[in-house]
């Protein structure tokens, strides 16, 4: 058995158009890892082909289960909810969550929707975009699963909440979980990752742990990072 | 610095577990109800609007109540069927649905007779609206109804009660197939556009997507009739059947196609449709 | 915690933890919190809190107990030791840096002397 997410050669075409390919990835179990690339590089698209939401060719595992009606199984996402009716509350769409997923823990979610000041009468519709963002992690971490994907879990939040969900993440990750957070901006989660994978020209560019880039070429995250966009980089 | 602590309690084991069939067909049928109640509540208050209506142009009688129903309920169907094929087709392609850890053809199968237990829903209420509206005006209706028999008196003829009692359930069991025939078909036509479209050129999207499912139901029509009355040919060379009991061939054809959309819209599920991205 | 971004994360943890127990905030044969209490405290990710604590155990500063937790080590002259080194790498920088203005050793400890009063006046 191998753990964790593995996905060998895959490709995805969507309208005419190469969006990624030859696409080889070894996440080892537990890690924290930070998908970076400009938007529209294909990160969503990557998280969208590990969940089946998106069809490709080539071999994505997560924890042996390959195909997609299991691999569901092993995998969290942060899905935007617009499957449900604007004038659900949010405690409707928790009891659905309780419904579908065996591994929801009702438990931890209470647990996090007081962390998270979320308030469960409320209904989708008037929610704004940080509390809409914070009840998605709620309900994402609230599964008990081996794969978590966080798709841009920042976007559009005050600081005091960007805080309040990476002390989330560290809080309610399972230890031998792993956890893929994607963004365009890096610094403000640089601390917390392990390894960092960057799509880049239509497939996986780098895929480095943070450290061994802090000690090997002596620079933060983030401007390793936008190096890689800069001409001639050096860090081949 | 928020006084966090690391939590104590003993959270569920993880576990991995298929979602089952009851629990997919209960959350798809939940999604369909709200709407459908709020498409009754909404022909309860137009029915009311029509009886002050009709109090106020003065003519409002015992059986004005069963009128007004009568008159609403053909919308109410019309709307119902609308909104539940459309909440129905919205499990395909949104991630809400589609990330639940349950098999394609559950869900087709779940998502199928959801549809078909809600518009019973509506059924049902409909028929107890009409009730109430002949248990109102019964007195009048009776009168009625005793001088229509009275000046036409029924033939039956050489047909027994149970003979017509066999043509009722068959033409209410055509209207059965004819109903789940029209759910398969949208979903499949639904299905086959989403698949082929991501295909073609992501550029004007819409313009392609309309003549898209221009073409998918003209082809899904004309090969659905065909296969329903090719299923009537090779079959009527069978039968000896007469008159009405003819129906059991059409039938037999729409089961057929039935049967097929559903196969292929599942392999087109597990294959090629994608959900809306983020 | 702060952390700069250019460092190894778990290399700032470690330092952070090493300053705490020269400074006595945390005391020899001391318990240490969680891994995962750690992390939350500093912000920072459970397998680089367990790769700083597994580089101070291999130093002989932290003791792990199996199934009891991690504990300050009791030997106190490991943790004397541990300030010295410490004491040294920060003297060492500074005198490199001030020698590549090519001051003089003399001038250096004068400069450090002015210094320290000069300190001690503003305050």
């Amino acid at each position: 058995m191998t753990a964790g997410l593995t996905l060998q050669g895959v490709q995805y075409r969507h309208g005419m158009k190469t969006i990624l390919h030859d696409v080889d990835l070894t996440i080892t179990p537990g890690k924290i890892i930070g998908l970076l690339g400009e938007n529209g590089a294909g990160k969503t698209t990557l998280m969208r082909l590990i969940t089946g939401s998106a069809k490709g060719k080539g071999t994505i595992a997560i924890n042996d289960a390959t195909v997609v009606g299991e691999r569901k199984q092993h995998v969290s996402f942060t899905e935007q909810l617009r499957g449900f009716a604007r004038e659900t509350r949010v405690d409707q769409v928790v009891n659905f969550y309780r419904d579908v997923y065996g591994d929801f823990d009702f438990q931890r979610y209470q647990d996090m929707e007081t962390f998270l000041q979320i308030d469960g009468s409320l209904k989708l519709t008037s929610l704004s975009k940080g509390m809409k963002e914070k009840l998605i992690i709620a309900l994402t971490l609230s599964r008990r699963t081996d794969l978590y994907l966080l798709d841009e879990p920042f976007s559009g939040i005050d600081s005091m909440s960007r805080k309040r969900i990476i002390n989330s993440i560290l809080q309610w990750k399972p230890d031998d979980a792993i956890m893929v957070i994607s963004d365009h901006y890096v610094s403000e989660v640089a601390a917390i990752l392990d390894e960092i994978v960057v799509v880049k020209d239509q497939t996986i560019f780098t895929h480095e742990a943070t450290d061994t880039i802090r000690e090997k070429y002596d620079v933060g995250i983030e401007a390793y990072y936008e190096s890689l966009y800069e001409k001639g980089n050096d860090y081949d | 610095m928020w006084g966090l602590k690391p939590t104590t309690r003993v959270y569920t084991k993880r576990g991995t577990t298929m979602t089952s069939f009851g629990r997919i067909f209960k959350v798809l049928t939940r999604s369909k109800f709200r709407e459908a109640n709020l498409l009754l509540l909404i022909q309860l208050i137009a029915i009311a609007v029509s009886l002050v209506w009709i109090l106020i142009t003065g003519t409002l009688s015992t059986t004005s109540l069963l009128q007004a129903v009568s008159s609403w309920a053909g919308v109410t169907y019309v709307v119902g069927f609308y909104l539940i094929a459309r909440r129905s087709e919205q499990a395909y392609t949104q991630d809400t649905f589609r990330l639940i850890p349950v098999e394609e053809t559950r869900l087709y199968l779940g998502n199928l007779l959801s549809s078909f237990v809600m518009f019973f829903y509506i059924v049902g209420v409909e028929v107890l609206l009409h009730l109430a509206g002949i248990g109102i005006g019964w007195n009048v209706l009776r009168k009625d109804m005793g001088s229509i028999f009275s000046a036409h008196p029924v033939d039956l003829g050489p047909n027994s009660p149970w003979d017509i009692a066999k043509v009722a359930m068959i033409i209410a069991l055509l209207l059965l197939v004819v109903l789940i025939l029209m759910w398969t078909t949208i979903t499949f036509v639904h299905l086959v556009v989403s698949a082929t479209s991501n295909f073609l050129p992501s550029a004007s999207k819409r313009l392609v997507n309309f003549v898209l499912y221009i073409v998918v139901i003209f082809l899904v029509v004309r090969v659905a009739a065909f296969l329903i009355v090719l299923f009537s040919k090779v079959t009527s060379s069978f039968s000896i059947g007469s008159g009405l009991m003819n129906l059991w061939l059409p039938i037999g054809g729409m089961v057929l196609v039935i049967v097929i959309e559903s196969a292929a819209s599942v392999f087109l599920l597990k294959k090629w449709v994608e959900t809306v991205p983020n | 915690m702060h952390f700069d971004d250019k460092i190894p994360i778990y290399y700032q943890i470690k330092t952070h933890i090493y300053h705490e127990i020269i400074m006595g905030t945390l005391q020899p044969g001391e318990k240490l919190p969680s891994v995962r209490q750690l992390a939350l405290d500093v912000t920072a990710n459970v397998n680089t809190v367990q790769r700083a604590l597994s580089e101070m155990i291999a130093a002989g500063i932290i003791d792990s107990k199996r199934g009891k937790g991690n504990f300050v080590t009791m030997d106190e002259t490991k943790i004397t030791d541990l300030k010295t080194q410490l004491i040294t790498e920060q003297v060492a920088r500074a005198y490199q840096q001030l020698h590549a203005l090519n001051l003089s050793d003399e001038e250096i400890l004068n400069s450090l002397k002015h210094y320290m009063t000069q300190r001690g006046n503003v305050e």
